[in-house]
């Protein structure tokens, strides 16, 4: 189990990480999401041993580790750039984390072959860093990473540098070595479909605090405030206003708007708030069809990615925003043009409110 | 101005180019053949007899030794100190750093002249005047900012990341910069101690001015011999340096390749 309490980290008067903590059970993988320079990458690196925190404990496996230097911790690592050593092949790239913690030297090759194999390389281990593809490349830091079976494993984006097809085919790769010898992972990415793909458990970060934990499917449907909401997924956000706080429902106005949601809903304060809605839960209606709740627009823009059209729908109703949706099945229906009109529809209870 | 002619313009420039790289060597490895008692070109036959002659010339030979001599201890101050300026400049964000690295160029941006007056009266203190080591001593210090280019090149093209890696994979500092670091800017490390001693068995200006006639390196020996007469055992002389030189690139190239000067380094 790796525990981090109140772990933080300053770099002069900045903050870099703020008070974080978190609990991870043993074989768990948790992906911490965040923008560039939310403080990821320093906590990452503070659990390595390569920076020490200004606050706080890290403990690994119920192991304080403040006084271990990184070389001492047994936390393999995966970095950005991968970090190979280039004057070393395959094989001694993987052997050399045995060499240095003193493996007996006859189980050596056994061990880095059986290393190998398990990222897909056998027959590879000869060959120099440079004589290797990018997705190989990966593969012997990830078996680099894991030989000395590290009682941790963090991952310092090394996906990110990949082109999209390579990426997603890794990140699958990731996940099926680290369940497949249960290694404690923690992964650090900007990317949120990486985080909703490879995790158990999702951080969510900003400006070094701590936004949102929970599961994948927690964070994205029940978004602690509007900057997870905004970070993960697309989101339109409307300004809103509440209009009458009953015991079971509160009914709200956006623009010329009054919409009633169900008291299952996250209560928002008096007063002005900020109502957020998902993307794909705004469906373009056909003429004859009807939805909970109702709108009619102006096509703004319309832009093809193959396998959907993103629209930006000028709704008068709702004020000079325009609201971004999906069309999931262009070729199904015609495509609509710039300045067509159209009705959209979702469900009252799709609307997430923050009080701003 | 069509295409065509711009064509036949640069390709005129590059053999021209070409051509005065290479001529003067090749007239001069040329004319070391002449069986004659007068350096000419072309040569009035083919011989080996200059060559031979130089063996019989032990102020020639001894010359040479010393101008080794100069190229070795140039090469091994050069080695450490470069390296370890460049690992330092390139990988640490030091105070005056800038400052420092303007300072480790300064030799190369002053005259030569100006620089081994500067030599001659320090060494002259010191009672170094006359010798052959202190020569190469001056030789790196003129030279020394070849070393660390060449070095700086290699550690600028490295991960940052590596010695953090080779020390989460459980190697002490120490360990992690002879284990990873150093093997890993060897390439950069042989250029430089290459470039090095080629220069300083080649130096001369410098040398003139710290040496006397009893401790002259080969090249300013074959000086003073041109201030006399012009014999062919000078053109073979040149020849033993086109030699060391042909020595030196093959070594390069099977140490570190030289595809490192003409590849153009992914970031």
């Amino acid at each position: 189990m790796v525990r981090l309490i109140e772990v933080s980290r300053r770099f002069g008067a900045t903050v870099a990480v703020d008070r974080i903590s978190l609990e991870l059970a043993r074989g768990a993988f948790l992906t911490i999401l965040g923008p560039s320079g939310c403080g990821k990458t320093t906590l990452l690196r503070m659990i390595a041993g390569f920076i020490a925190p200004s606050a706080g404990e890290i403990v690994v496996h119920g192991r304080p580790v403040a006084d271990l230097p990184p070389w001492k911790r047994s936390i393999g690592m995966v970095f950005q750039r991968l970090a190979l050593f280039p004057h070393l092949t395959a094989f001694g790239n993987v052997a050399y984390p045995l060499q240095m913690r003193g493996f007996p030297r006859d189980g050596i090759a056994d061990r880095v072959a059986r290393y190998l194999r398990l990222v897909r390389l056998e027959g590879l281990g000869g060959r120099r860093p440079h004589e290797l593809s990018g997705g190989q490349q990966q593969r012997v830091a990830i078996a680099r990473a894991l030989v000395f079976e590290p009682d941790l494993l963090l991952l310092d984006e090394p996906l990110a540098a990949l082109d999209k097809k390579l990426r997603e085919d890794m990140q699958l790769e990731f996940r099926r070595i680290q369940q497949e010898l249960g290694v404690t992972t923690i992964n650090v990415t900007h990317d949120q479909r990486e985080a909703l793909v490879m995790s158990d458990r999702v951080l969510v970060m900003d400006q070094g605090r701590l936004q949102q934990a929970g599961t994948p499917e927690e964070t994205y449907a029940r978004p602690a405030n509007r900057f997870v909401a905004g970070f993960i997924g697309l989101t339109n956000f409307l300004p809103a206003e509440v209009v009458d706080r009953g015991p079971g429902a509160t009914r709200l106005r956006i623009g010329a708007l009054e919409i009633t949601l169900p008291g299952a809903t996250a209560r928002p304060a008096a007063g002005p708030i900020e109502v957020a809605l998902r993307a794909e839960r705004i469906r373009l209606l056909a003429p004859d069809e009807a939805a909970e709740i109702t709108v009619a627009g102006t096509i703004a823009a319309a832009v093809f990615e193959g396998d959907r059209v993103v629209y930006e729908v000028g709704v008068p109703a709702l004020g000079p925003q325009t609201l971004k949706l999906y069309d999931l099945d262009p070729l199904g229906h015609g495509r609509r043009r710039p300045g067509e009109p159209v009705r959209l529809g979702w469900l009252a209870r799709d609307l997430l409110t923050f009080t701003p | 101005m069509s295409r065509g002619w711009l064509l036949w313009l640069l390709v005129g420039l590059v053999v021209l180019d070409l051509a005065f790289l290479a001529l003067p060597t090749l007239v001069v490895l040329i004319a070391s053949f002449t069986p004659g008692t007068i350096i000419a070109f072309p040569p009035e036959g083919l011989s080996l007899r200059w060559y031979a002659a130089l063996l019989d010339r032990p102020d020639f030979l001894r010359a040479l030794w010393r101008s080794l001599l100069v190229g070795l201890v140039c090469t091994a101050l050069a080695v450490p100190i470069g390296t370890l300026a460049a690992l330092a400049l390139a990988r640490f964000r030091l105070r005056g750093g800038t400052a420092l690295q303007v300072y480790l160029l300064l030799p190369f941006t002053i005259p030569l002249v100006v620089s081994g007056i500067g030599l001659m009266l320090v060494f002259g203190q010191l009672g170094w005047l006359g010798r052959v080591w202190p020569v190469g001593v001056a030789a790196c210090v003129i030279n020394l900012p070849f070393m660390i280019w060449a070095v700086a090149a290699a550690v600028n093209h490295l991960d940052p990341d590596l010695e953090n890696a080779a020390q989460s994979l459980g190697a002490p500092p120490t360990h992690a910069f002879v284990t990873v670091t150093l093997p890993a800017v060897m390439p950069g490390i042989v250029t430089g101690a290459l470039v090095m001693f080629i220069l300083a068995v080649n130096e001369f200006l410098v040398s003139l001015m710290l040496v006397d006639a009893r401790t002259v390196t080969l090249p300013v020996l074959v000086y003073n011999a041109i201030r006399s007469i012009i014999t062919p055992d000078l053109a073979a002389v040149s020849a033993v340096y086109v030699g060391l030189a042909l020595v030196a690139i093959l070594l390069l190239d099977r140490l570190v390749g030289l595809d490192i000067f003409l590849r153009s380094r992914k970031s």
